[in-house]
C-alpha cells in the first residue's frame, strides 16, 4: 500500500516576532497568515527566495527602545527581502508589512509581486 | 495646683571596666576598617561608606541590569524542534506556544534580533530586564505543568544548553 506524502510548501514567507507577551495572541495569529501566504507563493512565479517579516510589538511607552532596531531592506544577490519594523498603537502588523513592501517595490521592482500577493491574499484590494 | 513628684534615682555603681571599654571599640572599629580598605572608607564625619572603585563596579552592573532583556522562545507552530536537554534524541515535539528557551541579551548587543529564530520557527518575547531572573527561570523549567507532562521531564527548557 503506498502512502502520500504531502510537503509542506517552500517557507518563502518567514514570519516572526519580538513581541511583549501582551502581544501573543497576534503574534501566533500571523503564522496562520504566514501559511497562508506560503501556499499561495506556490503559484506565483519570479518570486524572491525569502521574505522575512519581524513585527515589533510592544506597548507604546517601551517603543522608543526599539526605534533603531528597525529594518526595511532588500538583497538582490540573495533575493532576500527583510522588515523588521515597530508595529504603532492600533495599526496592524500586516499594514505595517503592506506599507514596507509598497517603499521596497518602488525601489526593487522584484519585490512588487511579493506586495499584490499580500494585498491579495490576506489584506484586499483596499489594502485593509 | 498640681505637684510633680519627682523620684529620686540613685546613681548606679561604677563599672571598673568602663574606662577602658572605649578602647576595645576604638581598636575594633581599626580592625575593620584596615580589613575593609578595599570597599570601604570613613568620610569626615566618621560614616562609613563605599570607596569610589566600589561605587563604579556597582553602578556599572547596574547599568549592565537595565541594559539586559530577558527573554523566552516559544514554538511557532506544533512540530520538532531541536533538544539539547533531552536525553537519547536530538529533537522534541513541542506545541504552539510551549518553551523553548530562556535567554537574556544585552541592549545594543550586535546581531541581538537577527532570523536566526525566526528560521527556527521561534518567536520571541520580551519578559522583562535583569539577568538574575534567566537562572531563576531554568531551572524552575522543569516545574512548569508543560514539562511535568512529560515522561521523563526535561531538567531545562530544550533550547537550554546550560543551566548558565
Amino acid at each position: 500500500m503506498s502512502e502520500k506524502t504531502t510537503l509542506p510548501p517552500p517557507r518563502r514567507f518567514r514570519f516572526g516576532a519580538i513581541a511583549h507577551p501582551s502581544y501573543q495572541a497576534q503574534a501566533f495569529e500571523l503564522m496562520e497568515v504566514e501559511d497562508r501566504l506560503n501556499a499561495a507563493a506556490q503559484r506565483a512565479a519570479d518570486f524572491p527566495q525569502s521574505i522575512y517579516f519581524i513585527p515589533i510589538l510592544v506597548p507604546a511607552e517601551l517603543a522608543p527602545g526599539y526605534a533603531d532596531e528597525e529594518e526595511t531592506s532588500y538583497t538582490e544577490a540573495e533575493q532576500q527581502v527583510f522588515i523588521r519594523q515597530l508595529v504603532p498603537a492600533g495599526t496592524g502588523a500586516l499594514t505595517v508589512l503592506r506599507t514596507a513592501l509598497a517603499d521596497l517595490g518602488e525601489r526593487y521592482p522584484a519585490v512588487a509581486p511579493v506586495r499584490a500577493l499580500v494585498v491579495r491574499e490576506v489584506l484586499g484590494e483596499d489594502g485593509r | 495646683m498640681v505637684k510633680k513628684t519627682v523620684k529620686f534615682q540613685p546613681h548606679p555603681p561604677p563599672d571598673p571596666g568602663r574606662n577602658y571599654r572605649w578602647l576595645g571599640w576604638a581598636l575594633g572599629l581599626l580592625l575593620v576598617a584596615a580589613a575593609a580598605k578595599e570597599y570601604l572608607r570613613y568620610n569626615a564625619l566618621g560614616e562609613a561608606e563605599l570607596t569610589p572603585q566600589r561605587v563604579a563596579k556597582l553602578l556599572r552592573e547596574l547599568d549592565e541590569l537595565d541594559d539586559a532583556e530577558q527573554y523566552v522562545l516559544l514554538a511557532a507552530k506544533p512540530g520538532h524542534y531541536p533538544c539539547f536537554s533531552c536525553t537519547g534524541k536530538s529533537s522534541i515535539f513541542l506545541h504552539q506556544g510551549q518553551v523553548w528557551k530562556y535567554g537574556v541579551t544585552r541592549k545594543g548587543e550586535r546581531g541581538r534580533y537577527g532570523n536566526w529564530h525566526v528560521d527556527q520557527g521561534l518567536l520571541y518575547f520580551i519578559e522583562y530586564t535583569g539577568p538574575l531572573q534567566e537562572k531563576l527561570k531554568i531551572y524552575n523549567y522543569a516545574l512548569l505543568p508543560e514539562n511535568l507532562a512529560r515522561t521523563p521531564p526535561l531538567i531545562r527548557p530544550p533550547g537550554n544548553k546550560q543551566d548558565n
